[in-house]
């Protein structure tokens, strides 16, 4: 991995976000990474889940993994669904047991990631968008990427 | 001095005099009055004082016992338990690129306004002391397609100890070095702290 000075770029910032639907990201005791790794499931879907194929009422998708030993309760909002009307947006994050992160290998560790992004996708049926959103075919069709067991083996 | 000489020269005269105007209690009248008023004035103080500070108005969050003792409101209790709390319990982190792209540069020389970062590149180091959603609404948490990784957990000061050290040693890190252009701070690190 080389680094050169065409690393630094002038482009606008704004570009860099462009018309994103799905954020994967993380909170992860940083031991544990790369072991769990969110840009696999990041790069995957963005590939293949269009979030317009379900309806208007989200059209971002924001969805976190916590991977910590401890929750304070100054960080206990870091696990909890929440929906945005006004933005069409939903911030979810799903906790991992960490114990079971730590004893498992990473093929593992990717059928817990699985389980938790598709228990968020769950509680998206808590929200009262359901006219609007099809959380179900959501699900449904993530499902179907995660069934070919090397859904995320991209090189 | 004036009325000294009549008493030397007739001091019978004087002294009785002086026995009239006590026999007649005529003068005790006034000075007993005097007495009693000035202990009911006495009296009307203290008792106003007391009046006065057992009806003390207090501001939100202060309350006064039924014994009169001035204490903090359960609530403002709370309030400053939790900001003691939020001072105790810090997190440092680091946020890092979940994959190869186009970050915002905010210590980039020369105008630069991004830079290409690969995956697990540190984009910035920080501190929190309440819930990181709070800093990072909508989880966007200053550029896109970042991860959060707690490093240390400690007090406040301790991880920002902490923070100080990883910042000023940015430069240090293989993937820095590895630059043509060494930034002095990770590039989500417009300032030192």
């Amino acid at each position: 991995m080389t680094v050169n000075q065409d690393q630094i770029q002038t482009a606008p910032i704004q570009d860099l976000a462009g018309e994103q639907q799905l954020f994967i990201s993380g909170r992860i005791w940083h031991e544990l990474y790369p072991k769990v790794d969110p840009g696999l499931f990041l790069k995957v879907l963005r590939e293949q889940i269009d979030l317009r194929n379900y309806g208007e009422g989200i059209t971002k998708f924001y969805f976190t993994f916590v991977v910590l030993e401890k929750i304070t309760p100054n960080f206990s909002n870091w696990v909890g669904s929440d929906y945005y009307p006004d933005k069409a947006s939903v911030d979810i994050g799903i906790r991992i047991p960490f114990q079971d992160v730590v004893e498992a290998d990473e093929e593992t560790v990717i059928k817990l990631m699985e389980k938790a992004l598709l228990e968020g996708i769950d509680t998206i049926g808590e929200h009262d968008i359901t006219s609007s959103f099809d959380h179900e075919a959501f699900k449904a069709d993530v499902e179907v990427i995660f069934e070919n067991s090397d859904w995320y083996v991209t090189e | 001095m004036a009325s000294s000489s009549p008493a030397k020269k007739s001091g019978t005269l004087s002294r009785t005099r002086l026995r009239v105007v006590s026999n007649k209690n005529s003068g005790n009248a006034p000075r007993g009055h005097k007495w009693i008023a000035m202990l009911l004035l006495f009296a009307l103080i203290l008792s106003g004082y007391h009046f006065l500070n057992s009806s003390k108005k207090v501001a939100p969050g202060i309350i006064e016992t039924p014994d009169g003792e001035i204490t903090l409101s359960p609530e403002r209790q709370a309030k400053l338990d939790r900001e003691l709390e939020e001072i105790d319990n810090a997190t440092q982190y680091a946020l890092i690129a979940s994959y190869n792209g186009e970050y915002p540069c905010l210590s980039c020389p020369f105008g630069l306004k991004t830079i290409y970062l690969y995956k697990g590149n540190v984009w910035k180091y920080g501190i929190t002391r309440k819930g990181e959603a709070e800093r990072y609404p909508g989880g966007n948490y200053g550029a896109e397609n970042l991860l959060f990784l707690p490093m240390f957990y400690g007090t406040y000061s301790e991880c920002l100890k902490e923070e100080k050290r990883l910042i000023y040693n940015y430069p240090l890190l293989p993937e820095a070095t590895a630059r043509e252009v060494i930034l002095a701070r990770p590039p989500g690190n417009k300032y030192d702290s």
